[in-house]
């Protein structure tokens, strides 16, 4: 691709100006039609799995919770399904319903920020003005319930910290109500909008083999027909006890994927309101006290409100995980790039990128230097390049 | 067609004459809600000093500095909350339950660190030999409050108990080499107290 003399490189980043995080994109462009579009991470390796084996099981539910500040619930989840696999308990049925609360207010909260990101980068700031005016009271239940807008602090090994007390529940159904309203607004203002169907219609789509290359997840994959989901495949918390549907869409568009995430904001707004009726009224345990965790491995999952996020944890009864490893979704999501931009115009890319909702800092598990003079981050064709050098000097010498 | 525009117009509409989301924040003090995680602050009466907060904290936001320079020996735990999470497991973790707790405060930032961080001092209690801390005056006082008459089976609870009592003893005195079996009623750390006893059955010997 780079030999032929047509193609012009567009470089996006290391900086993005538009997804405020750092990672860079190659688009090797034949005139407006994008050929090839190469991608290097790397910039935002803060070594939260070695961080981890530092900490005690306790203190690492805190760590997991900065990987991502939008699904900043998600890592606990899965971290703490991971070691209540591992000890092999279940957790009291009050904080199940409690901790299926919070993922899904945070399922809510995250897919406003990303229709509003999605009108900014499109250019139609009305929709960014209004999701994020509509997400501010998803914030402020949050911030009655656990006390922060973000970074929750509610998921502990076998429970909850904090209980929803019973008095807070009319308030809440008060506030969701609301919300609920609100979100029926937005998304027919947004699925009815013609230019946003015009903009969005058949830009970046993958198919349901390109999904099953890429090993995609979330609503990235629910847009394009594959009927994954890890609440309803692998139950946890309150998913099996209360009615809910998973939402799927057939073109894989990026039109699609709006709708997945704008119904699945319903479909949340359902199952807390059934987790309310569930907990209200009634006394009960939320937590139970975790003395030691065992010897042995675990592994945990969670439907993120990007998609499915997965954690395993080795423990040999120390006080400290010896192995932690986490692959967020944006991981499998991400490379779809290299299905949906090509044969897309450059101004297209902007939202096809945008619209499997990547999360950088998520991903970043590894990060390669040079350790010469030369400091540069290496990618999958250096690493070839290098390898080739290797034995080309070899055989010279021989 | 004509239905969507309807109902965004009444939007923008409602938009219009709404007053603006944000608030007026500096100007009108802001309440966050009772649940509301803010600055941890220290409670002078309720500490003991035991150094839980210390242990438990994630972020590494608490520091604590034993100084144990002749004289006046001082344990220090600075809460700084530039570093603090706000994970309120300091106050969950605290044994008295009064020591530490989060407060509303949310306007932490400073020009002077002085102004925000929090802090509490203690007595310390050390070895009258090596110097080792054995804990804080307030923190053995406390334990041997809980554990009632079981405290005359450790000679430094009962040398507390003695001191609380005011009853003069000569075990303030300050110990000098070689440790001998009578020392081991002294405020001594365990380590000094097995060679005080090996020491001596030796002599005996």
């Amino acid at each position: 691709m780079k030999n032929n003399k047509k193609t012009v490189i567009v470089p996006i980043g290391p900086y993005h100006p538009l997804l405020e995080e750092p990672e860079f994109f190659a688009l090797y462009c034949d005139g407006e039609k994008i050929v090839d579009v190469e991608w290097q991470a790397g910039y935002n390796h803060r070594g939260i799995e070695k961080l981890s084996e530092s900490k005690h099981w306790d203190q690492v539910t805190f760590l997991v919770e900065r990987i991502c500040g939008i699904c900043s619930t998600s890592h606990p989840f899965a971290y703490c399904n991971t070691i209540e696999n591992l000890i092999g308990m279940t957790i009291p049925e009050r904080a199940k319903y409690i901790r299926s609360i919070i993922g899904e207010l945070e399922r809510i909260h995250s897919h406003l920020l990303w229709m509003g990101l999605a009108g900014h980068f499109l250019g139609y700031n009305t929709v960014f003005m209004w999701a994020w005016k509509y997400r501010e009271p998803v914030l402020d239940l949050f911030e009655i319930i656990s006390g922060n807008r973000n970074h929750y602090a509610m998921f502990k090994i076998g429970g909850v910290r904090r209980n929803i007390e019973n008095e807070d529940i009319p308030k809440i159904r008060k506030m969701l109500a609301e919300i609920k309203g609100q979100l029926e607004m937005l998304i027919g203002a947004v699925l009815d909008d013609p230019v946003l169907t015009a903009r969005l219609k058949n830009v970046g789509v993958l198919t349901k083999q390109d999904i099953k290359n890429f090993g995609s997840v979330g609503p990235v994959a629910r847009a394009s027909g594959v009927d994954v989901d890890v609440r309803r495949d692998e139950p946890y918390a309150a998913y099996p006890l209360v009615e809910w549907s998973v939402i799927t869409a057939k073109n894989g568009d990026v039109l699609d994927k709006a709708v997945v995430r704008l119904s699945e904001c319903l479909e949340a707004v359902k199952i807390i309101t059934q987790c309310l009726d569930a907990i209200e009224g009634k006394a009960g345990e939320i937590g139970e006290e975790v003395r030691r965790v065992p010897e042995g491995e675990g592994i945990g999952r969670h439907e993120a409100p990007r998609g499915e996020c997965f954690h395993y944890i080795r423990s040999d009864g120390a006080n400290s995980p010896v192995r932690h490893k986490i692959r967020a979704p944006s991981y499998t999501n991400v490379p779809t790039f290299k299905a949906s931009c090509i044969g897309q115009t450059i101004s297209d890319v902007a939202i096809i990128l945008a619209g499997v909702d990547p999360c950088y800092c998520c991903t970043e598990r590894v990060a390669v230097y040079d350790a010469g003079k030369k400091k540069k981050l290496y990618d999958f064709q250096h690493l070839v390049e290098l390898s080739k050098q290797k034995t080309e000097r070899i055989r010279k010498e021989i | 067609m004509k239905k969507p525009k309807i109902r965004e117009l009444k939007e923008a509409v409602k938009g219009i004459f709404s007053r603006p989301y944000t608030t007026k924040f500096p100007y009108q003090p802001h309440t966050p809600p009772p649940r509301y995680r803010g600055k941890p602050e220290y409670y002078e009466e309720g500490c003991v000093g035991c150094g839980a907060c210390f242990q438990v904290c994630s972020a590494n936001a608490i520091d604590m500095i034993d100084n144990t320079e002749k004289g006046n020996p001082i344990r220090t735990l600075i809460q700084h909350p530039s570093k603090c999470i706000f994970c309120r497991e300091c106050e969950r973790n605290c044994i008295t339950g009064e020591g530490i707790k989060l407060t509303q405060r949310f306007d932490i930032a400073y020009v002077d660190e002085e102004d925000v961080l929090s802090s509490v001092k203690h007595k310390l209690i050390t070895c009258l030999y090596c110097g080792t801390v054995i804990g804080t005056e307030k923190h053995l006082r406390w334990v041997l409050k809980r554990i009632g008459n079981l405290g005359f089976a450790q000679p430094v609870l009962l040398s507390q108990l003695m001191e609380e009592l005011q009853v003069k003893t000569e075990y303030e005195e300050k110990g000098v080499p070689p440790i001998q079996r009578t020392d081991m009623l002294k405020v001594v750390c365990p380590k000094c107290r097995r060679i005080a006893f090996i020491s001596d059955e030796k002599k005996e010997k």
